[in-house]
């Protein structure tokens, strides 16, 4: 009973983070479109205080290319918690072992790992911006060493997941 | 499979129906077919002991090993 409940409060909480997810990504997007061809002055503010109109003064390619990884990064992460919902809304806690969710733990340590690498490559290069005295403002951490070590974990239970649906389809073949 | 299941030839034997002998061992007759068709994984002992009670016969009567 109280497992179910968990499973119900993280259902809510993955739902709020996923739209909250998708307003930012949305955000970002129509903000540096805006940006790029309406009126250069909304970098100065592209989503909560993101200010890029020191980069989009120096060079617009590396504003293209700044703005590409921070869109990537949150339409990725909104994906992320597209794939949590869809377990949530297939998880059934009396038959969990099925090879649905298996792939879908699968995919979601997939995304978290292509996060990860787009941040690592963000943090370079936004430390390179930084030695070529370009004011980003930005903070030089996309929480890369975070994503990846999420990413091996899933990699890891979503194996362990796909051995379950072997053993489960064993037991129920077992009479 | 190497192992084949012999169950349909002692229930004509037996002149038994399957959904009896299901009732008799306590399974139900969608595994009883599993383990007719050959689909099983594996059988326990107890099962395979209330069969052979059922059908008065040894787990051989039910159980062939042939080579692939």
């Amino acid at each position: 009973m109280k497992t179910k409940h968990v499973l119900i409060l993280m259902k809510i909480i993955s739902w709020i983070i996923f739209i909250g997810l998708c307003i930012k990504a949305g955000a970002l997007i129509i903000s540096s479109c805006v940006s790029l061809f309406v009126n250069h002055e909304a970098a100065k503010d592209l989503y909560l205080g993101l200010d890029l109109s020191n980069l989009y003064e120096y060079d617009k390619w590396y504003f293209i290319a700044v703005i590409s990884l921070i869109i990537s990064i949150a339409v990725l992460k909104a994906y992320m918690f597209y794939l949590v919902i869809k377990i949530f809304l297939k998880f059934d806690l009396k038959n969990p072992f099925t090879l649905n969710t298996a792939n879908l733990i699968s995919k979601i340590s997939y995304v978290a790992l292509s996060i990860g690498v787009i941040a690592i490559i963000s943090n370079d290069y936004n430390k390179w911006l930084i030695t070529h005295r370009v004011e980003t403002h930005i903070l030089c951490d996309f929480g890369a060493e975070g994503v990846l070590f999420m990413a091996g974990i899933l990699f890891i239970v979503s194996y362990i997941f796909k051995h379950g649906v072997k053993l489960q389809s064993e037991n129920e073949l077992t009479i | 499979m190497s192992i084949i299941v012999n169950l349909d030839v002692m229930l004509e034997k037996r002149n038994m129906k399957s959904n009896e002998l299901a009732d008799i061992v306590g399974i139900t007759t969608a595994n009883l077919s599993i383990l007719k068709t050959g689909k099983a994984k594996a059988i326990r002992f107890s099962t395979l002991e209330a069969i052979c009670k059922a059908l008065d016969c040894q787990p051989a009567d039910i159980l062939e090993f042939v080579e692939d």
